[in-house]
């Protein structure tokens, strides 16, 4: 080469990469690390909030606890931190106060939150995003009461009526009316989201509702919610999504497969056997590597006092074998932990999730009677080691109100597409 | 084109059997001449594209973003990756421990480490690129701000209305 001795190299900032290139390490960092990057000086402060603005930040989150918490703007939705047991205000979060909202699920980041209407809404709460869901008096068991003395028919409140999917009809009991406010205390049992709702594609919200647990669904593109009929009384208790289709669980063990695919649905039963076990909770589980099924069960006790208050006291985990039919197996859970309550039943390595104690199951309040009737107790929130069966806390003191009841949250800062 | 395409595909298929055991030169933004093999340099997405586009194989490539020192350490990468084979479980291993102890080094001296990620984006060497961002995000993983500011020597620069911002959205605890 005869090229003449190129000039010195310009100085530079050694320490500071650019933006480009920062945006690309903190991809990789969950979102406390980030926070705390946006802190450090004014170059990573613009790359955090670009990176936040646009959308493009995606790195996988664990799971967080989301609870309201007393501020003095009144409350604000927190996240607490399982690792360091920090806690954080949620993020650019811009929604509706989440202490108006009843939540009665939570998939892919997205909360299942029920309005003081009763309406449900889809929200993230660390995007602000909402999505409205079809209206809670297109659920087969419920019509609107409407005002006589309004033209426009504005709904006063709701008929609930008591009857399943039997053939013929039977009404348990009468018809009861619930105010605008009142309904969403007692219908709405657990809804799990089937995709993230802001990666564009068609998605399924699948509720178990009341009375007596029933199924009902709506797909994205539906206008009214359709209910599941099964022919005699089933209660469900839990519903996760694999493979394309919905795997729900009844109180007694049996799992249902149900694919909402075309247009009208299917199921069908896939474990028939009912479990010598009754009136527990039961919740469906997948291992992180989409292979195992398990059954969890949570066995609870409340205590003999006035209002009483619940508290888990153990847990079991049963590998569900769909081919062998051995199922009540106890299931070893090795590395993984498993997230419980209200939440989409996850279970996840603490090899990829570090911040996650292995062989431990993180649980919150989802007993039916204690959240419907005794809102001011405290909650029944913790960490269960499934090695010696002892009980942990999540953070202490616990910084959470007690209502609404906190839930298992993976943040997701991917927003809806503008046109949606 | 002078010759037939029988023949241009030909002189190809001679050229795919060299490549490997051919050598390019790489030469940094001090003017000084690094010869590699072909395999060690095609671990640059940069340069890969150049040499298959019928680049300039034998003039070698001036690199003027990246100093001596970086690309001596980006070649030692390029060298383990491109020269060795990675079929079994044990050369795999070999690798991954090569990796250990090449980002630990580089761990050690920030700045450094801040060259070689440059030098990796601009010549697009993707595991390497993975591997410093990965190292640098290992660094900032669970520390303060502050503490972020010393390990990478980033000076304070934020103003007091930064701060409150921060402040509002961020971390109370």
């Amino acid at each position: 080469m005869d090229a003449a001795p190129p000039p010195p190299p310009p100085p530079v900032n050694r320490l500071d990469l650019p933006a480009d290139m920062l945006s690309a390490v903190f991809t990789t960092l969950e979102f406390p690390d980030l926070l705390r990057c946006g802190a450090v000086c004014t170059t990573w402060l613009a790359t955090a909030r670009a990176l936040l603005r646009d959308g493009f930040y995606s790195c996988p989150q664990t799971p967080r606890l989301l609870y309201a918490a007393a501020s003095s703007s009144g409350t604000d939705a927190e996240l607490c931190s399982l690792a360091d047991k920090t806690t954080y205000a949620v993020p650019s979060f811009t929604g509706p106060p989440i202490s108006d909202r009843y939540i009665v699920g939570c998939s892919h980041g997205w909360l299942v939150t029920a309005d003081a209407r009763s309406e449900l809404h889809l929200l993230n709460p660390v995007t602000g995003d909402q999505i409205s869901l079809p209206s809670v008096t297109t659920i087969e068991q419920v019509t609107p009461i409407l005002d006589v003395d309004d033209a426009d028919g504005s709904v006063t409140a709701y008929n609930l009526f008591f009857y399943d999917g039997n053939i013929p009809r039977k009404e348990y009991r009468t018809p009861a009316i619930y105010q605008l406010d009142e309904l969403r205390n007692f219908i709405y049992m657990k809804a799990v989201i089937s995709s993230d709702p802001a990666s564009g594609d068609d998605f399924t919200v699948m509720l178990i509702h009341n009375p007596y647990m029933q199924l009902s669904f709506a797909r994205s593109s539906d206008k009214q919610w359709n209910w599941i009929t099964f022919h005699n009384n089933i209660r469900f208790s839990d519903c996760i999504f694999e493979d394309d289709v919905f795997y729900a669980i009844t109180y007694h063990g049996v799992v249902h497969l149900i694919d909402v695919k075309g247009d009208f649905y299917t199921r069908r039963v896939i474990v028939q056997e009912t479990l010598p076990m009754m009136y527990l909770i039961v919740y469906l589980a997948r291992s992180p590597d989409h292979g195992d099924f398990m059954q969890i069960f949570r066995f609870t006790r409340s205590s003999e006092t006035d209002p009483p208050v619940t508290r888990t006291t153990k847990i079991s985990v049963l590998k569900l074998d769909l081919e062998d039919k051995e199922r009540f197996v106890d299931y070893d859970l090795g590395d993984n932990a498993v997230f419980i309550g209200r939440n989409y039943t996850t279970c996840l390595s603490a090899k990829d999730y570090p911040e996650l104690m292995p062989n431990h199951i993180y649980f919150t309040d989802d007993d039916e009677y204690s959240l419907r009737a005794f809102k001011d107790t405290p909650r029944d929130i913790g960490v269960y080691n499934y090695e010696d069966d002892s009980v942990g806390e999540v953070v202490s003191p616990q910084p959470w109100l007690k209502w609404p009841p906190p839930i298992w949250i993976t943040p997701s800062f991917k927003r809806l597409p503008k046109h949606v | 084109m002078a010759t037939g395409s029988g023949a241009a595909a030909a002189a190809a298929d001679a050229e795919e059997k060299e490549s490997g055991s051919r050598m390019i030169t790489l030469t940094s933004n001090e003017g000084k001449a690094f010869v590699v093999t072909e395999a060690s340099a095609r671990q640059s997405a940069t340069i890969r594209s150049m040499v298959d586009d019928g680049g300039c194989v034998d003039k070698g490539f001036p690199l003027p973003n990246v100093d001596s020192k970086t690309l001596a350490r980006v070649i030692q990468y390029c060298d383990e990756h491109g020269n060795k084979e990675a079929h079994t479980v044990d050369e795999r291993a070999a690798l991954a421990k090569f990796d250990k102890d090449f980002i630990a080094e580089l761990d050690a001296d920030k700045a450094f480490l801040y060259d070689v990620t440059m030098a990796a984006n601009y010549l697009h060497i993707q595991g390497l690129f993975a591997l410093t961002t990965q190292c640098i995000a290992d660094t900032i993983k669970g520390k303060t701000p502050e503490e972020i500011r010393t390990a990478f020597g980033i000076e304070y620069d934020l103003t007091a209305q930064d701060e409150e911002e921060i402040k509002e959205e961020d971390t109370h605890a």
